[in-house]
């Protein structure tokens, strides 16, 4: 029986893991991973964090059904080295794992940019459970926390961190929260709600330097234009980056992410890489959807079938925050695209519908977003919508049955 | 809601001309507010039990909301005492200096005998100026001038029986499905039973009353003179006629039937100018012939021509000719609009008459009356008809003029003109039970008139059927019955002895009486069995058809059947019956020729079934109906708004398409008014046009031209408030919904957002906004304290919420989302397509569904749904209906 090395124990392993024992797995399994746990849905981390849920439901593979399936599971150890030529991993604590086949799947980490004063402690990534597990500790102690970052994992971090007590400032570049996946108006209605929660956003802004006294202490940060934030710790989540520093080591191909084709198949063809460390025909993933779909193909790949190649889509995104919802597909900005634009100050509600030659392209959903995966589907379907052009912005319901 | 009876009263509906008898029922709402309901009375003679949908609907049009509720004088609002005081006292200046005919009464239709008789009286007896017309005028004064030509009275002789009865019944100028219901359920129930009864509409249009025809003339517009009178020519020519009966009971028949005889160059030269196919004529003619127990009823299409009396008269000379009058099942019938025209023309309510059907010209007549009435002052010379009257306002010559009852600034032909000659009017006196009808803007003096459900007094119907309407409510405010209005004026002007009643009945008793004075057979009216009715035998008065004399102490159904008639030879008389066409005729700038009438829902200018939601759910706006292809033709879409023009002036109303319609001919209904449009008042467009000899106008044959008003932006606002209507709107119509109004809006340059937002702001706190950068599309839901207050949607074309649930919604906090709302319906996939009947509130949807299922005829249906049980106005839409969707079913009934 060939033995399968999979490096990281993150979500797209655990999918991976699943798709591989639906699909009749005829491999010898190992997986490696350097976080102390089993596979966990980072997802709910923001959740997690705000106390909304139990760390049990996190949960993905139960340790059951990996002894079930003879997988076996190394956690807490990073691994060092590949060996190509002999086929072997060296980990950090001095093993050496054999391999036929390898899956680098070592995910992505937050981006730590090179600022005076980043060296010591009070600097925090949103990335795994350990993270969470600080910032709830600095939230339980109301501490006075800078979250550098106005994107979604900025937006999770900082309304947890919130809802724990904690005083939170938002330093983001963008002129509203969110500003990738949101249009201005709903931008402007987000930062309302993220206020009215407590959370100050300082927009347009980005952190200059961290702030430390003579004991190392961190007290806060300066921005870009000189105002001084005071603040306890700060929360890095300005955007991640993959983990592909294992595959570059061991000469592979590399470009911000480890290069893989549309069969996740890198230049040395007993390596695949897959989800958020891989560069898959030149494009980078961060959503859960593309991931999963890349573990379906290699899982396929993997048992002899022949998939097709992986091909990008539109990806909706959206925000976890509980009372926060958010949905966000397609094209925002396209100057000759018409727009629909419900707006409802009533019950925090907007929508707004963007049309291109009677095409649906792109939507964004604030408040209501029970629509979104409907939308979404009409813009991967691309069908005419002129006909329920009156109903559209009200939903799939409405858009089918009244004419 | 509790069922517990409160009190049940029969009294006689507000509407038509039918006179159909309604048991009003009070319950209890769970709030404790009065709820009436309306059914027909079973043991009434006209309908027996059964109710149109406007009647089922009387109870809804019992609100308080738009009563005129106090007098007022000059806008300051005044007690009763005071009021009757200044109206007397300035009747009397104007009377005093510039003599009796600057005076002048126009009444009503609606009005009961009572208050019509009193102020007849006042007027031609004491006043003694003949200068009172009333509204019957526009609808039936033909009929008069005909009856009392052939017949030397005004006399209907037939009953609704009579309907029942025909082997032939011929139906011209009268869409009686929709303007008479109930006769109409009556006259299909009765070809149920005997299939072989043949039924022929003549009318332009293909009407639901169509439906039940076996052959249908869609004559063209104002032709049916030559086709009456070439029927009679042909009957006289073939030797159809009952010579008996002629030489026994009718002069001058060989001088009438020579004329019209030179006039008939045969059928197919009469088809060729009626607008139909020879064999159509034909077979008419034929049936025409053959059938012995043959009835025409007559109305509108007729009666409402610049030569309606020759063609009525044209009419009753195929009956007379054909010895088919006062006969079961043979009778030329004049079919009445209003409740009480009937009664107003027994009183003598029309400028030309003097009462109780005997004539002003008549010296004898005179006498009797001013011996009756002990007055040396009765008014020597007829006064003038309505459209001579308002000709008068404008010029000066009254100057003081009393509207009872009636909408004239609506109503009346040329109706921009009476506008203006109101606006001019010195003194305006109005007594009405609205306080918002167009031509209560023009009063100087405005009296609250009680309504109908507090009314107390007689209506005569069709048939000649006299029925109490009783009242069950009290008054709104100080509204007061105009009876006591009009005898508190008269005591005021100094004739407190002729005046002296203490109620209707008193009044009643005097004018049964001067029917029986001397009458002794001569005169067909005779009321004297009813004129020493005790208080209680009057207030229990059963329906009773006149005469009711020593003779016919329980009344008569029919009268002529002895052949006597009331003309001083006792004969029938054949008049001349020259045919002529429409007083105007279409050109190049007025192509169309506009047919005005009636829908089945509203009646006359809405003042109250324009209070009534679910009148509202059939038809609810204005509309012209025209021919698909001249839709095409103009380019006009349906549901688009049009401009309808005449040299008189123009109107705003939304396109139907009607395949019923002629090409080049369109309809517009009578109903809607500054109140509930922005320039709907079709009469506006009539020219005042008279038939010379009955002075009713020519409301059927208008030449006019129509256009696209080129909308670009149509909106739709629901809210509890009146609302200003939009800016830079062209169009508007409002409906009231339960608790809130509807508007329509139609424009050109359409409004921003921002524009319309800032439009309601005083209403409302926050907005609720869908826009569209790609098409006009927009919404706006307002919220004031966190409850929906308005609801708007603009588009290209008309949004069609259902307005009933949006209407539901505003005013309920947290009931749904805001965008579920503005969504303007439920999403249970409720039915919101048109309803059809108003009754059940059963929906098109529903319909079409069970018809889809195998449903194929009208009672399946009703079983299924309980559409068209109730009242049956719906049944010929149902009808329609089920032969849309299974055409192969369909008869070739109609043309």
């Amino acid at each position: 029986m060939e033995r399968l090395l999979i490096i990281g124990n993150g979500m797209a392993t655990a999918r991976l893991l699943k798709e591989l024992v639906d699909g009749g797995c005829q491999f010898r399994v190992t997986v490696i991973g350097d976080e102390p746990r089993h596979a966990y849905n980072r997802i709910l981390l923001s959740r997690l964090l705000s106390r909304e849920i139990a760390g049990t439901d996190l949960q993905l593979l139960p340790e059951s059904w990996l002894a079930e399936h003879n997988i076996e599971v190394i956690t807490g150890v990073a691994v060092d080295e590949i060996d190509r030529n002999s086929k072997t991993a060296l980990l950090a604590n001095g093993d050496t794992v054999q391999y036929d086949q390898l899956i680098l799947a070592t995910g992505a980490r937050s981006i730590m940019p090179a600022l005076p004063g980043m060296e010591g402690p009070h600097v925090h990534q949103f990335r795994t459970w350990q993270d969470c597990e600080e910032l709830e500790s600095l939230g339980d102690q109301q501490k006075n926390v800078i979250v550098a970052g106005g994107g979604l994992l900025g937006i999770e971090a900082a309304c947890g961190l919130a809802e724990l007590g904690a005083q939170v400032t938002v330093v983001h570049s963008g002129q509203w929260p969110l500003n990738r996946q949101l249009d201005r108006a709903a931008g402007h209605l987000l930062a309302e709600a993220l206020e009215h929660r407590g959370i100050r956003l300082m927009l347009g802004q980005r952190c200059a330097s961290v702030l430390r006294d003579d004991d190392a202490c961190l007290h806060g940060a300066t921005l870009e234009d000189g105002t001084v934030l005071h603040g306890d710790a700060i929360v890095f989540a300005i955007g991640i980056t993959p983990n592909d520093a294992l595959a570059r080591n061991a000469g592979l191909p590399v470009d911000h992410g480890i290069c893989v084709d549309g069969h996740l198949r890198s230049e040395d063809k007993s390596i695949y890489a897959l989800g958020e460390c891989a560069r898959v025909c030149g494009e980078n993933v961060g959503l859960m959807e593309p991931v999963n779909q890349h573990a379906a193909i290699l899982a396929g790949v993997l048992n002899g079938k022949d998939p097709d190649p992986w091909a990008p889509t539109p990806t909706p995104t959206r925000l976890k925050v509980t009372g926060e919802e958010v949905f966000s597909s397609g094209v925002l900005d396209d100057d000759s695209a018409e727009e629909i634009a419900f707006s409802d100050p009533v019950s925090q509600t907007y929508r707004k519908l963007i049309i291109k030659g009677q095409k649906l392209i792109g939507a964004v959903l604030l408040g209501d977003t029970s629509d979104g995966n409907w939308y979404h589907q009409l813009i991967i379907n691309g069908d005419s919508i002129q006909s329920v052009r009156q109903q559209l912005v009200f939903g799939q319901l409405a858009s089918e049955n009244i004419s | 809601m509790s069922q517990a009876c409160k009190n049940t009263t029969s009294t006689t509906c507000a509407y038509c001309g039918v006179g159909c008898g309604v048991v009003m029922t009070a319950t209890e709402s769970e709030s404790g507010a009065v709820v009436w309901r309306a059914t027909g009375d079973e043991s009434h003679p006209a309908n027996q039990g059964r109710l149109c949908v406007k009647g089922s609907a009387l109870g809804d049009t019992l609100t308080p909301e738009n009563r005129l509720l106090e007098p007022s004088i000059d806008g300051q609002t005044c007690e009763w005492d005071e009021a009757l005081d200044t109206v007397a006292s300035r009747l009397k200046k104007v009377i005093d200096e510039h003599g009796p005919d600057a005076v002048a009464f126009y009444v009503s239709g609606q009005l009961l005998t009572e208050d019509y008789y009193v102020a007849n009286k006042l007027m031609k007896g004491f006043i003694g100026s003949g200068n009172i017309d009333t509204n019957s005028r526009l609808c039936m004064s033909t009929a008069v001038v005909a009856h009392k030509q052939v017949f030397g009275s005004d006399t209907v002789p037939g009953c609704y029986e009579d309907l029942e009865l025909a082997d032939l019944l011929v139906i011209t100028g009268s869409n009686m499905a929709w303007t008479h219901p109930v006769v109409y359920q009556r006259i299909a129930a009765a070809k149920a039973r005997r299939p072989n009864m043949k039924v022929v509409v003549i009318d332009p249009r293909r009407t639901a009353t169509c439906d039940l025809a076996d052959l249908h003339l869609a004559l063209t517009p104002g032709t049916d003179g030559y086709l009456f009178d070439g029927l009679f020519a042909w009957l006289a020519s073939n030797d159809h006629t009952d010579t008996d009966f002629i030489s026994a009971h009718c002069e001058n028949f060989e001088q009438s039937a020579a004329e019209s005889l030179q006039r008939f160059k045969g059928i197919g030269e009469l088809a060729k100018i009626c607008g139909v196919e020879a064999s159509t004529l034909e077979q008419f003619f034929q049936w025409f012939a053959d059938n012995d127990r043959a009835v025409t009823v007559f109305s509108q299409g007729i009666n409402q021509s610049s030569s309606g009396v020759t063609k009525a008269a044209a009419i009753l000379h195929c009956h007379l000719a054909t010895g088919r009058i006062g006969k079961p099942g043979a009778t030329p019938f004049s079919i009445t609009g209003q409740p009480n025209a009937m009664g107003g023309r027994e009183v003598g309510g029309l400028a030309n008459q003097l009462a109780a059907h005997m004539d002003i010209g008549n010296e004898a007549h005179r006498q009797l009356v001013s011996s009756f009435w002990n007055t040396d002052r009765l008014a020597a010379q007829p006064g003038l008809k309505a459209i001579e009257m308002f000709d008068a306002i404008e010029r000066g010559e009254i100057k003081a003029v009393w509207i009872m009852a009636t909408n004239p600034v609506v109503s009346l032909p040329d109706a921009d003109r009476v506008r203006a000659a109101l606006e001019k009017c010195p003194t305006v006196i109005v007594s009405d039970c609205v306080d918002n009808s167009d031509t209560l803007a023009f009063a100087n003096i405005r009296l609250p008139a009680s309504g109908w459900g507090e009314k107390d007094g007689t209506v005569t119907n069709s048939e000649r059927c006299i029925s109490r309407q009783r009242p069950f409510t009290e008054p709104a405010g100080q509204a007061m019955p105009d009876w006591w209005i009009i005898t508190g004026v008269a005591q005021r002007m100094g004739f407190k002895d002729a005046f002296d009643y203490s109620c209707p009945a008193d009044v009643f008793r005097e004018h049964a009486a001067l029917t029986g004075t001397a009458n002794e057979g001569r005169r067909d009216l005779n009321l004297s069995a009813l004129a020493t009715l005790s208080d209680q035998e009057y207030e229990q008065l059963v329906p009773v058809q006149w005469p009711v004399s020593a003779s016919y102490t329980s009344g008569t159904a029919r009268l002529y059947a002895d052949g006597h008639f009331f003309t001083p030879s006792g004969k029938a008389r054949f008049v001349s019956t020259t045919p002529a066409l429409p007083g105007r005729s279409t050109d190049a700038r007025f192509p169309f020729w506009l047919n005005t009438g009636r829908i089945r829902d509203q009646w006359h200018t809405m003042t109250r079934t324009g209070r009534s939601t679910r009148l509202l759910n059939h038809i609810d706006e204005p509309f012209v109906a025209m021919h698909p292809e001249d839709l095409l033709a103009l380019g006009l879409r349906e549901g688009q708004i049009a401009e309808v023009s005449s040299p008189c002036g123009r109107i705003h109303v939304v396109v139907r398409s009607d395949a019923g319609q002629q090409r080049g001919s369109v309809f517009v209904p009578i109903h809607w008014t500054d109140q509930f449009a922005s320039a709907a008042r079709v009469d506006s467009l009539v020219p005042a046009i008279t038939d010379p000899t009955s002075g009713q106008p020519e409301f059927k044959q208008v030449p006019v031209a129509v256009t696209s008003a080129q909308c670009q932006w149509y909106a739709t606002v629901i809210t509890h408030d009146h609302v200003p209507p939009l800016p830079g709107s062209l169009y508007w119509s409002a409906k009231p919904l339960a608790g809130a109004q509807e508007y329509r809006y139609a424009g050109q340059q359409q409004p921003d957002l921002d524009s319309l937002k800032s439009h309601w702001q005083d209403l409302v706190d926050d907005w609720v906004s869908l826009a569209d950068s790609g098409s006009p599309h927009m919404r706006l839901v307002g919220y004031r304290a966190g409850k929906p207050v308005l609801w708007a949607a603009l588009s290209s074309e008309r949004v069609s919420p259902d307005s009933d649930w949006v209407a539901r919604m505003m005013g309920e906090p947290d009931s749904l989302s805001p965008a579920a709302l503005c969504l303007g319906q439920p999403l249970d996939g409720a039915d919101t397509s048109p309803v059809v009947c108003s009754c059940l509130q059963v929906r098109q949807q529903t319909l079409t569904t069970l018809i889809g299922d195998g449903a194929d005829d009208t009672e399946e249906v009703g079983r299924a749904c309980g559409a068209g049980t109730n009242c049956g106005s719906c049944l010929p839409e149902i009808t329609a209906l089920i032969e849309q969707q299974q055409p192969t079913a369909m008869e070739a009934t109609c043309e």
